[in-house]
């Protein structure tokens, strides 16, 4: 949420308040949280029966309302209302202070906090009356909906939720062409994320039709929408990030009411906004330091026994160097928002040593892959900080594991792990500390951050990487009958396009992108569309990555929501743009001619250009859909058309109620490749 | 002929400095003598008497541990110092006035779709621009930049919630002539 969004929906506000109450008679209810069309203006949800706000039987969130009291009175009494029944929990807690400047003086915002949904399913109405000095009242109403489950049978006991971050058709055929191969129009193997049910998800945010990661991940895990760069709360009109109307976490509810735990996998910094989807709560996802403290402080509420991806500079004492803890992107919470929903205050305290307190709480640390391999075979609960901030990608780890680069070297990371090995880390450690069931996150973050940056090979190999731990999730769930894999992506990233293969070899290519010529040199006579595309056919190396992404007749990649860009086609050695020695401390390319040494114009040479279709510096995400695909105890849940929060239920649903275990009607060819050997029919 | 030539470049490249709701400056032909002072030239002149030549390799021993970076002597010797040192703008979608950040490495922050988890590698440096130029924002300015300045070692908190380890504060008097700016 940045300004320009936050004074609109202000304005926004003010407008339907002045439209909906007389003016100047009485407080105006300038929002009622959680959110609801009926609120906005429309009628009670009606025949189409969508409901903005829905939540589990049981599951606890926060009410919420901002009054602005007429000119020189202030709000007093406030009580929420449902279904006409006054809310017990007592007294609101109000703020007058701390709120956005363009609020009319004296606005008040109340909070009841951790509200239970009722426990029969329903759609109920929602109130909230203040009264404001004068002894004037107003009373506005929302709604929302208590969803009724479905389900009997075996109960889901562990749910895999696995995350290609940015992953659309597009990035998942791209990765299968160049892992299995086409031949004479059929693809010469599936991948492990091929899997039986599929259906499509809607992942537009509460503001706007494209999301950004935070609510795209928190939406399948708290059921409700949220504005873009928040997780886990309902907006709000205050300053502080982490005091907005929270939501009860799928994570959170099935610990509360199972026993389940929680573990986090990631590719990205854990404070990222996919890891923080599972279970954080704040308007602002790039608060690492509160973020990361909120995972070991609020443990308590998620059982969290496996939190394992980059970010190590949130968890070093400010005094540290490579420390990036600050105070201002702290967290402390209100002491009644502590209490309601029983968690700690916190405190800001950017010299905190959370790897310290992270092992006092009994969690083994490790911070490379050789630690990670030798945990203990007891390891119940595991923190693995693999770099300061996002792990390096595939492409240049597997580089690195070859001998062929220096790029996880130069980030003084030269012992990183891959996904795969990760995941199957923290499967083996949740098996062990989760008896009652679990709930594992693993996400390929980077296939969206290299989509992002137009860089094809790494984000092609990224999602290579994640299909690798797709593998194992699905070995795992072939000997625990009661586990759910659901893959999917919080939106997708560039408007990705297979758009062809190269006409060329992989020699041409180069001579041509290395001596310039744009369009008629390096697009015509070398973009091969329909047939002339072909079937390019890439070798897969004994580590399971291709031996070389720069074969003759290439697969070529295209981006309908590309910034500026200069495009050759060519493999990048270094993972950001580049064109002169990037190494930490090499000599400057003295001797290029000005205008030659412009590492941000990455494959200028070329002189292909593509003008963005969008004004940001990098590719944007999109508002496609994204495929859903599931496998296990409870996959065939899932198909159709769906939005995002829907799988929050089917989720609920399978670990309360269980599921009809019957198999989906088996298609040919849609059993799942093993990581090594030949692929075999599942029985 | 040479700034005819980084001109030419530098028009060509206004059209790629887009800018996501206008956080991100264009180049302007005020800025051209700033740009142009801080690209690394073709040949670097001699060191100033009293200035040290510092490489981004010379910061943290490597590879790194399991917690914190460990700065080398090099580099905390250097401290207070005055240093010359070559590398890369860091591109960012939100540029701080009166400083950017140098990286070993070409980075872009796109921070309004990455939030604050990066790329940035631990080999960076804030540099901060003189006091007289303390409210300008730098135009993102492409290929390998020198800069000479007095050097800072030490944690601490930056105006953009970020935190540096190491600093350098531009010279006012070499780029006084520049700037465009009368003290």
């Amino acid at each position: 949420m940045n300004f320009r969004q936050s004074f609109g929906q202000v304005l926004g506000l003010l407008a339907l308040g002045c439209a909906t109450f007389p003016v100047a008679a009485a407080p105006k209810v300038l929002r009622l949280t959680p959110p609801s069309y009926l609120f906005s203006g429309a009628e009670r949800a009606g025949s189409d029966g969508i409901m903005l706000a829905r939540f589990l039987p049981g599951q606890y969130f926060d009410l919420q309302a901002t009054l602005a009291p007429d000119a020189g009175q202030t709000i007093g009494a406030v009580q929420f209302f449902v279904d006409a029944k006054p809310v017990a929990g007592g007294k609101a807690e109000t703020a007058t202070t701390g709120l956005w400047k363009e609020l009319p003086p004296g606005t008040t915002v109340a909070s009841l906090r951790g509200i239970e949904a009722p426990a029969k399913p329903g759609d109920y109405l929602l109130e909230v009356e203040a009264t404001q000095s004068d002894g004037q009242t107003v009373r506005a109403a929302g709604e929302f909906r208590v969803e009724a489950l479905q389900g009997t049978g075996s109960k889901v006991r562990k749910v895999i939720f696995m995350l290609g971050d940015g992953m659309g058709s597009a990035q998942r055929t791209g990765a299968r062409i160049m892992l299995r191969g086409v031949d004479q129009g059929k693809s010469r193997g599936k991948l492990a994320m091929d899997m039986p049910n599929t259906a499509f998800v809607n992942t537009s945010s509460l503001d706007g039709i494209i999301t950004d990661s935070a609510p795209g991940m928190s939406s399948y895990f708290t059921g409700n929408k949220h504005r873009n760069e928040t997780v886990g709360v309902f907006p709000d009109d205050t300053n502080d990030a982490f005091d907005n109307p929270r939501i009860e976490y799928l994570t959170a509810y099935l610990h509360r009411k199972l026993g389940f735990r929680l573990g986090v996998v990631t590719t990205a910094d854990v404070e990222d906004a996919t890891p923080a989807g599972t279970s954080i709560h704040t308007e602002k996802r790039r608060y690492g330091t509160g973020i990361v403290d909120q995972f070991l402080d609020e443990s308590s509420r998620t059982g969290l026994a496996v939190l394992m991806g980059g970010g190590r500079r949130w968890f070093l004492p400010a005094a540290t160097p490579g420390s990036g803890r600050t105070r201002d992107r702290d967290m402390q919470l209100s002491p009644a928002h502590a209490a309601a929903w029983g968690v700690p205050e916190g405190a800001l305290d950017p010299e905190r040593d959370l790897i310290g307190d992270f092992t006092k709480a009994g969690f083994h640390y490790v911070s490379n892959a050789t630690e990670m391999a030798a945990l203990p075979a007891d390891t119940t609960q595991v923190l693995g900080l693999f770099a300061y901030s996002n792990m390096n990608v595939a492409l240049d780890k597997i580089a690195g594991r070859r001998g062929t680069s220096t790029v996880v070297a130069d980030y003084g990371l030269p012992d990183q792990p891959m996904l795969d090995e990760m995941t199957r880390t923290a499967l083996s450690v949740m098996d062990r500390a989760a008896p009652k069931g679990f709930v594992l996150l693993v996400e390929g973050a980077s296939i969206d951050k290299q989509a992002h940056a137009m860089d094809s090979e790494r984000w092609l190999l990224e999602t290579i990487e994640f299909d690798r731990a797709v593998a194992i999730v699905r070995a795992y769930a072939a000997q625990h009958p009661d586990t759910l894999v659901v893959v999917t992506a919080d939106h997708e990233t560039a408007g990705v396009s297979l758009i062809g293969g190269s006409r060329v070899s992989a020699a041409e290519l180069a001579k041509r992108a290395a001596k310039g010529g744009g369009e008629a040199f390096l697009r015509d006579g070398v973009v091969g569309t329909y047939e002339q595309a072909r079937f390019p056919h890439y070798r897969i190396a004994p580590d399971g990555f291709p031996e070389t992404t720069e074969i003759d007749g290439k697969l070529l990649v295209g981006y309908g929501a590309n910034a500026d860009r200069y495009e050759d086609w060519v493999t990048n050695s270094r993972p950001l743009p580049e064109s002169g020695p990037v190494s930490p401390g090499a000599a400057p390319n003295y001797g290029v001619p000005p205008g030659q040494d412009r590492p941000d114009l990455r494959d200028s040479q070329g002189g292909l250009f593509f003008l963005g279709q969008v004004p940001d510096s990098v590719a944007t995400h999109t508002a496609t859909d994204v495929p859903l695909t599931a496998d296990g105890l409870g996959g065939n849940l899932f198909h159709g058309v769906l939005d995002n929060t829907d799988v929050f239920f089917k989720i609920a649903s399978a670990t309360l109620l269980g599921v009809d275990p019957t198999p989906p009607v088996a298609v040919a060819g849609q059993a799942p490749v093993p990581v090594k050997g030949k692929a075999k029919r599942t029985k | 002929m040479r700034c005819r030539l980084l001109l030419l470049v530098l028009v060509g490249f206004n059209g790629l400095a887009s800018a996501h709701e206008g956080a991100v400056k264009s180049l302007t032909a005020a800025d051209l003598p700033l740009v142009e002072h801080l690209r690394a030239p073709q040949v670097p002149p001699p060191l100033p008497r009293g200035t040290s030549s510092l490489r981004f390799a010379q910061f943290f021993h490597t590879p790194a541990g399991p917690r914190g970076l460990e700065p080398t002597d090099a580099l905390l010797g250097l401290n207070g110092r005055r240093v010359r040192l070559f590398g890369y703008m860091v591109r960012s979608d939100a540029p701080q006035p009166g400083a950017f950040q140098l990286s070993s490495l070409p980075v872009t922050l796109a921070e309004q779709a990455d939030g604050a988890a990066d790329d940035l590698p631990s080999t960076v440096v804030t540099v901060r621009l003189p006091e007289p130029l303390a409210g300008r924002v730098v135009p993102f300015v492409p290929g390998i930049l020198m800069v000479e300045g007095e050097l800072g070692v030490g944690d601490r908190d930056e105006p953009d919630g970020r935190r540096s380890l190491v600093r350098l504060q531009l010279d006012w008097p070499a780029l006084a002539a520049v700037s465009g700016v009368v003290k």
